[in-house]
């Protein structure tokens, strides 16, 4: 029996001699692809085929997924879901109505694992289908990538409009992030410039200059297309920034005294906040609202970056050197966009307040003018000159690849990226 | 009870004999059954690991062949290494005269890239420098031709102490020679710590890293425009015929993007041509 027994130990030792190690692959990408990612539309219904043609649009925009949109009847568990991995699809979203067609239900699956990675019921908000798109695209993006959505976001500019035997004209127009579905905001015959958005998440406003004959006078316009003045000083009153409450506006204005100061507006009291000789124009709050980035030339007579610590009451000089202009705070990143002249040309730069460093963002030809971040801090919004024509682009930090938006041909200036509104804006 | 108890011809020690072996036959079908039953035949993990941030360390490897894994392999040479330093110092007291020889302690080199690269320090004769010449120039064409992390673990034989003759040493100069000794022994210990020793299933091990590394190149596409920080840990359950049987999460990347396009990513992965990947168990770490 004992030497069973032996017999018996000596065959598990050997068995299970080798079996305490491990073997840890690194891998590191060469290249990059495009997530297939599925949309299903379960049941008939024509507005979750819209919705689901805007999502397709949202998800694609970033240049990370490759959409698809398939009908479904019925939702058939797991099996379904399987078959989806076989095709290649590594993520599937399923719509479908919920509360009697009052709200959008959406599942996120790992189509590999057959697992349901995240889900919400979205109640409809307003009347528009895109919107509602938007929105949920808006909450699926962090889902998916762990960043802010920006799809419920509108982008604002300047369009050049050109009559036979009439002066050149400019019009106030919004359009989507992507710059589809243009609309006219502010269609008076002058010249209307410099559009920005406020901060107020429940009432979204479009401040503009709108050219009067004796000044350049501030004016607001609700999206139903209600307009009120502003500032009406003499000389030139332009380009407030909001803080992030919303509470601290600055904005410029001359006084007809031929150089532009900053303003501050806060609980009814206007406060000068720079006296200089020189021109101090596109103010922008930090995320705190403590420090404010603008731009002004009253020491070198070109254009430089200046930082003004509120509280301190300190002045800080961020470029040294060139031509800088048009300074853009992101909340997110905390990164300063500006732009300066290289040979000759306006490019992109991006300054870090932490590190203290400067970064080229963009090299190729054409004027770069007015950048403006996005809201998720990923996207910058400017505006090319070549030669006597401009048009929107829109650079995406992360992969640094810039695109164009809107239609070739029209010249539009002064574009402004609006913050996340509690309702997706719609002109009208 | 057993048949040969009938047959009483036969001596007591064959029927022991004859006894252990059936019952040991039947227990080890038993447990094969019960192997094969509890894991279905499908497959049977056999996980093994190389500490792969040595390699990178670009210390010298030593492929002991008649050695498993590297621990073992460690504390055997380790001891090895001692016998053999004691050796080379007793050797130098005993046969060289302190002021006309002197010992120097000279590792063989490998055949292979990592040889190639080091000149030899020492040569015996003047007669045999051609034909060590010679190997160090076939060592280098070797070289060019294998490329392999894995076929770098030639190495196989001990350090040996080589004795050279050095032109005359006047007696006054003894005091010099003293600190060369000490010289001597740290080299011996530095040349220790840069060792690698790699056992047989170890060198397995690396060739089937890079197998499976240089496949999930060619696959692993993540989306771009995500963090460069990003990476996430999976561990692969791969079954006998070549499919991936399981994948489970070690480590999240915290973006489900990413976390799915690595999954996804190793569906491609053709494992049924990396014959050493089957019926094994690994983690992979994907990375930007």
């Amino acid at each position: 029996m004992k030497k069973v027994f032996l017999v018996l130990s000596l065959y598990t030792v050997t068995v299970f001699a080798d079996n305490n190690n491990e073997l840890t692959v690194e891998v590191s990408a060469q290249n990059n692809a495009k997530m297939k990612v599925l949309i299903g539309v379960v049941g008939d219904a024509q507005e979750l085929q819209r919705v689901a043609a805007c999502i397709k649009k949202d998800l694609e925009f970033s240049g990370q997924c490759a959409v698809t949109i398939q009908k479904f009847a019925q939702l058939n568990g797991k099996c379904a879901i399987k078959k989806l991995s076989k095709k290649g699809m590594s993520l599937a979203v399923f719509l479908s109505d919920a509360q009697c067609g009052a709200a959008i239900e959406w599942r996120m699956y790992d189509t590999l694992s057959c697992s349901m990675l995240s889900g919400k019921k979205y109640t409809k908000q307003g009347t528009e289908p895109r919107g509602w798109g938007h929105n949920i695209a808006d909450s699926l993006w962090p889902a998916l990538t762990g960043q802010p959505g920006f799809f419920s976001s509108k982008i604002a500019y300047c369009k050049d409009i050109h009559k036979p035997g009439a002066r050149k004209i400019k019009h106030i127009y919004v359009a989507d992030y992507d710059g589809s579905n243009e609309q006219p905001l502010v269609a008076t015959p002058t010249v209307n410039v410099a559009p920005r958005w406020n901060m107020d998440k429940n009432n979204p406003l479009l401040f503009y200059s709108e050219c009067t004959q004796s000044n350049m006078r501030l004016v607001w316009v609700a999206m139903n297309k209600s307009r009120r003045v502003a500032s009406n000083f003499d000389g030139l009153n332009m380009l407030p920034a909001f803080s992030g409450d919303g509470k601290k506006v600055v904005y410029c204005a001359s006084h007809g005294d031929g150089n532009c100061q900053l303003y501050h507006y806060h609980k009814g009291k206007l406060k000068q906040l720079t006296n200089n000789n020189g021109n101090n124009v596109s103010p922008c709050f930090s995320a705190d609202g403590n420090k404010l980035f603008f731009c002004s030339d009253f020491q070198t007579k070109l254009p430089q970056v200046y930082c003004l610590d509120m509280k301190r009451k300190k002045l800080e000089r961020i470029s040294q050197s060139g031509y800088c202009a048009t300074p853009s705070y992101s909340d997110q990143s905390g990164n300063v966009a500006y732009t300066k002249m290289i040979s000759g040309v306006m490019q992109l730069f991006l300054y870090n307040p932490k590190t203290k460093q400067h970064t080229q963002l963009t090299k190729n030809s054409g004027n770069k003018e007015e950048c403006s971040w996005s809201p998720c801090g990923n996207y910058l919004l400017f505006s090319v000159a070549h030669g006597a024509n401009s048009r929107l682009a829109c650079l995406n930090t992360l992969t640094n690849t810039q695109r164009y938006l809107g239609k070739k041909g029209a010249s539009c200036t002064y574009p402004s990226w609006s913050p996340l509104y509690n309702k997706f804006p719609t002109v009208g | 009870m057993w048949p040969w108890q009938h047959n009483h011809k036969l001596p007591k020690k064959v029927q022991f004999w004859g006894k252990l072996l059936s019952l040991s036959l039947l227990l080890h079908s038993l447990v094969l059954c019960l192997i094969f039953f509890v894991y279905k035949g499908s497959y049977f993990a056999h996980t093994v690991a190389v500490d792969m941030s040595m390699l990178r360390s670009g210390a010298k490897v030593v492929y002991c062949p008649f050695q498993k894994t590297t621990k073992r392999v460690h504390k055997k040479k380790t001891r090895n290494i001692a016998s053999h330093k004691n050796l080379a110092v007793k050797k130098t007291k005993k046969k060289s005269p302190p002021p006309k020889k002197k010992v120097v302690i000279k590792k063989k080199k490998p055949k292979t890239a990592l040889a190639s690269k080091s000149k030899p320090v020492v040569k015996k004769k003047p007669a045999k420098k051609n034909v060590t010449k010679k190997k160090t120039q076939t060592a280098v064409k070797k070289s060019t031709d294998v490329k392999t992390m894995a076929d770098k673990l030639v190495e196989k034989k001990p350090l040996k102490v080589v004795e050279k003759k050095v032109p005359k040493v006047k007696p006054k100069k003894i005091e010099k020679n003293k600190p060369v000794k000490v010289a001597q022994k740290e080299s011996v210990e530095q040349g220790e710590q840069d060792i690698i020793y790699v056992g047989r299933i170890d060198k397995d091990i690396l060739k089937m890293h890079e197998v499976i590394q240089q496949e999930l190149q060619t696959v692993w596409q993540p989306p771009a425009g995500l963090s460069k920080e990003l990476q996430c840990q999976l561990k692969v359950l791969v079954a006998w015929d070549g499919t991936v049987k399981d994948v489970a999460v070690e480590k999240t990347s915290g973006v489900v993007m990413y976390d799915v396009a690595a999954r996804s990513s190793l569906a491609s992965v053709p494992f049924d041509k990396c014959k050493w990947a089957r019926g094994k168990e690994f983690s992979i770490t994907f990375k930007q």
